[in-house]
């Protein structure tokens, strides 16, 4: 209740602050202008002062930042045309005209827009442009010169291409934004372009494809996008955080990827692409739980293979969510469901372990999740030394010390396997797999079938961007069954995506089933 | 209420429900006795059971170093005023609780069985750990013989045993009946009545087996007990739920035959003109019952269709041509009829309805079966039973004509 009239309070506060200051404006006095600019980044800010050969000379100033400009570029393109050129020019009065006569017949600069507000000269400024301010007048050129470090374009390091392109974002905007580009040239390719973070004003470009679309849908995420009140973006994850539908969710609700032809594919079933500075990923959403299990390479190879990857990749996340629950269900209270000679097998090497079986569980994926941590975190060449640990150590000893049993220690192995499988809900599943193993460790599969009902439910009850996560189970669709378990030949399928709200429900119009020209 | 509180909640409410078990009935798998057959005998002080349970020691079977392990299984043998106070009292022997959910076999000694199995029955169907599908056996003497005997090639003997069981649908020769089975039988008398499988243990030396080599790995730890082996031998038949007689091995397949349970077996038949031996695997059954009221009398006709193969020759007689095959057939049927009227002979002098006739009379002619029930075993051991076997043999292996020497 205070919580509402305090944030209504201020809401009204803050429109009043803003409406009675105006931003300011240049004044068209070279000094009295410079100074609003001089107290930007200290030490790396450029101010050079210039005097250009009109009939009488007029004074000007430059202004950049030294670390996002390289000199010779802002020699040759500015500072040459400025002083060399101008002489040859129709004499044109003072102020304004001179400046839009530099702009558009003197200036060799690609990018080149003029302003004269104030808090906009400053953001410029902090991109990389550069400033150029004239003697009387109230309007300063500002041109595109950023030169900032930029590493090459490389292979995908987190979804690696077996068969694909081998190219993946970087942490430049326009150059992620070009490489989606080449995959779709398309006018309708559509990027607009935001900044948030109140202090790092990150900027952030939405991507998607116009006229497919649906508008609604651009608007949520520009509304979402600018609700956020943060102070800087560091990476992606921040964003995700703060546009996601249920914070508490252990699913991700928000897509992400590093490779152009994969956001291209989204886009183009009716996503919106979200392109950050600084990240090497973009985001895309609406995300459906089935898109955790696609992977590019699904399409890139056959029909046949991919359906059976498919179904392996469903076996992958049963198992790596479930299968040390079910183990210890088994195990401590059903002991009927195991075959007998492995019950037999299982009893020999359970002789002599200290721990109950729950526990024995719980501790063997501990150490696994301790190991692939550790392997994350360290420095590639010592990640080496980090599995021979987990393996030797962990693996054989344990056994041989009789702390675990072997079968405990499979099923860990086993379920670890297969969560690298699953990435994108791997860590859902991995949540999921401790909470299940304590479970099970309390009531056996009675537990699991309950927990797995409250999982269902809050899946069920899950939306990314109001679209329903569960799509195509539930609300079941037909057609979206073509891409879930198994993966149906490009040529049947004609539809798109029909949760997604999309301008466009078909790929293509007519069939196009390969065939054999009749002769 | 907000959506975080009432995630809260939710999260408290499901971490309450899962735990709200308590570990009830959580018990680790080292400390189960598994018992792999359970051995039931009348004790000797009357009115008393005892009860012979066969437990897996799983250092002794199985891994890598079963050798060192010693002894596959352990025997529990204890008394008690019933089968489950017997049980029951197995822990004060046995460290681990005993576990019944993977025996597959319960043998029950002659005397017990002849005596009345309903005690030992209601137990196993009553408690949820036993199976369903284990099967019940009867020793030809005592049980507690069955469990303390050995078995070839498995190392726990009662696995061997459910194995061999599982084996001798290549004879079809031995009754087999199934917990479930013997239960719906108890509830469908006097219409259908049980069965059970017969298993004899014998020392190896009265089969002829010197086990000079084989016997000396399985037994040392047996001392001076000399070694038993396991033979099915037929099938024990009840009146109720008392035992009453038995069936040998061709009894038993003609029962097989009449209940439909033939899966493959060999017949032996002679050739009319050479009297050459013909040996005839059986490939296909199908058995057709029929009981209909003739007046008061209910009348039962049999009709059993079984195709064949031949299986091997010993003499020189072409059986590739139509003549001889039809020979062949008509000799398989009349091996066929002799088989079931046999078994039907000795069901009929017990006055038990095995093959559940009865039962068939109940399901089309409720009416008339409640008028013949309260004396169906008498009527049953006065039936006229009509039996029709339609044999095809019509394959002949790879060979088609005899390869004698004498063509």
């Amino acid at each position: 209740m205070f919580g509402f009239l305090k944030r209504k309070l201020a809401a009204l506060l803050m429109r009043q602050s803003k409406a009675s200051e105006p931003p300011p404006q240049l004044a068209g006095k070279l000094e009295h202008d410079l100074a609003y600019f001089a107290d930007i980044a200290g030490d790396d800010l450029t101010i050079q002062r210039l005097s250009l050969r009109t009939v009488p000379p007029t004074q000007a100033a430059l202004v950049y930042i030294d670390s996002l400009n390289k000199q010779d570029i802002i020699g040759e393109l500015v500072l040459q045309p400025l002083l060399l050129t101008i002489g040859g020019l129709p004499k044109v009065k003072a102020g304004r005209p001179l400046v839009e006569l530099l702009g558009s017949s003197v200036l060799q600069v690609g990018g080149l827009a003029y302003s004269s507000d104030v808090l906009s000269l400053e953001q410029s400024v902090l991109n990389g442009d550069c400033l150029v301010l004239v003697d009387r007048a109230d309007l300063a050129i500002i041109l595109s010169t950023a030169q900032s470090p930029e590493r090459p374009i490389m292979e995908p390091n987190t979804e690696r291409p077996v068969r694909g392109p081998r190219a993946s974002f970087t942490e430049n905007l326009i150059t992620n934004v070009s490489l989606l580009r080449r995959w779709m040239r398309n006018k309708d390719l559509v990027l607009e372009r935001m900044t948030i973070g109140e202090r790092s004003h990150t900027q952030v470009g939405i991507i998607y494809i116009r006229k497919l679309v649906q508008d609604e849908l651009v608007q949520e995420v520009k509304h979402r996008l600018s609700r956020i009140r943060i102070d800087s973006i560091l990476e992606s994850g921040y964003i995700e955080q703060l546009i996601e539908d249920n914070p508490w969710s252990i699913f991700a609700q928000v897509g992400n990827s590093e490779r152009p032809d994969v956001v291209i594919a989204k886009l183009q079933e009716g996503r919106v692409g979200i392109v950050i500075d600084g990240t090497p990923l973009v985001l895309t959403v609406p995300m459906l739980f089935a898109e955790g299990l696609q992977t590019p390479e699904d399409y890139y190879s056959r029909t046949l293979y991919s359906s059976l990857v498919r179904l392996i990749r469903f076996v992958a996340l049963l198992v790596a969510t479930a299968l040390p629950a079910l183990y210890v269900a088994l195990v401590s209270y059903h002991q009927e469901l195991i075959p007998t000679p492995l019950l037999v097998t299982m009893s020999a090497t359970a002789e002599g372990t200290p721990f109950p079986a729950y526990l024995e569980m719980l501790l063997v994926i501990l150490i696994f999740e301790i190991v692939r941590e550790a392997s994350l975190r360290l420095p590639a060449n010592i990640g080496q030394a980090v599995s021979i640990v987990g393996t030797l150590v962990i693996g054989q000893a344990a056994i041989q010390a009789g702390l675990f049993g072997a079968p405990a220690i499979i099923v860990a192995a086993l379920t670890s396997l297969s969560s690298f499988v699953i990435t994108p809900h791997g860590d859902a599943s991995t949540i999921l797999r401790f909470l299940l193993t304590i479970v099970a460790g309390f009531s056996g599969l009675f537990g699991m079938l309950i927990a797995a009902l409250f999982l269902l439910v809050h899946l069920c009850s899950l939306r990314s961007f109001g679209v329903l996560y569960l799509w195509p189970w539930a609300p079941f669709s037909a057609s979206g069954q073509k891409d879930l378990f198994v993966r149906a030949p490009l040529w049947m399928m004609r539809q798109r995506p029909q949760a997604l709200p999309s301008q466009e429900k078909r790929r293509f119009a007519a069939s196009a089933k390969p065939r054999r020209d009749r002769s | 209420m907000n959506t975080r509180t009432r995630l809260l909640l939710m999260l408290a409410l499901l971490g309450t429900l899962c735990s709200a078990g308590g570990c009830r009935d959580r018990v680790e798998i080292s400390e189960l006795g598994i018992v792999s057959a359970l051995g039931i005998d009348l004790a000797p002080e009357p009115g008393m059971y005892e009860v012979t349970a066969q437990v897996v020691r799983p250092s002794g079977v199985g891994t890598v170093n079963a050798a060192s392990g010693g002894r596959p299984f352990a025997v529990v043998t204890t008394t008690g005023n019933s089968v489950f106070d017997a049980v029951r009292k197995a822990t004060t022997i046995s460290s681990r609780r005993l576990f019944f959910s993977h025996d597959r076999v319960v043998i029950i000694g002659r005397t017990l069985a002849e005596r009345g199995v309903y005690p030992v029955i209601d137990l196993l169907v009553r408690d949820e750990e036993f199976r369903p599908d284990l099967q019940l056996l009867v020793a030809t003497g005592k049980a507690k013989d069955v469990i303390y005997s050995v078995t070839e090639f498995e190392r726990v003997p009662g696995v061997g045993l459910a194995k061999l069981l599982n084996a001798s649908m290549a004879t079809s020769s031995i009754g087999l009946s199934k917990l479930q089975h013997f239960r719906r039988s108890l509830a469908s008398l006097p219409g259908l009545q049980p069965v059970a499988s017969l298993v004899d243990s014998v020392t190896a030396a009265s089969v002829g087996d010197d086990r000079s080599f084989v016997g000396s790995k399985v037994s040392p730890e047996q001392g001076s007990v000399p070694e038993r082996i396991l033979r099915l031998v037929g099938t024990a038949i009840f009146l109720d739920d008392r035992m009453v007689g038995t069936l040998d091995l061709t009894e038993s397949r003609g029962y097989r035959w009449v209940v439909g349970e033939v899966d493959s077996g060999i017949v032996n038949i002679r050739m009319p003109e050479s009297g050459q031996l013909v040996d005839l695997e059986i490939v296909a059954t199908k058995s057709n019952i029929k009981v209909e009221m003739d007046g008061d009398t209910p009348k039962v006709s049999v009709l059993l269709q079984a195709s064949a193969q031949i299986g091997s020759q010993e003499g020189d007689d072409n059986l590739t041509s139509i003549e001889s095959l039809e020979q062949v057939e008509a000799q398989y049927a009349a091996a066929v009829q002799h088989e079931v009227a046999a078994a039907i002979a000795k069901a009929q002098q017990q006055q038990t309805d095995i093959f559940g006739f009865g039962d068939k009379l109940r399901a089309k002619q409720p009416q008339a079966w409640k008028q013949l029930k309260e004396t169906w075993p008498e009527t049953f051991s006065k039936l006229q039973i009509e039996i029709a076997v339609r044999t095809h043999v019509d394959r002949y292996g790879l060979i088609g004509a005899s390869n004698h020497p004498n063509r």
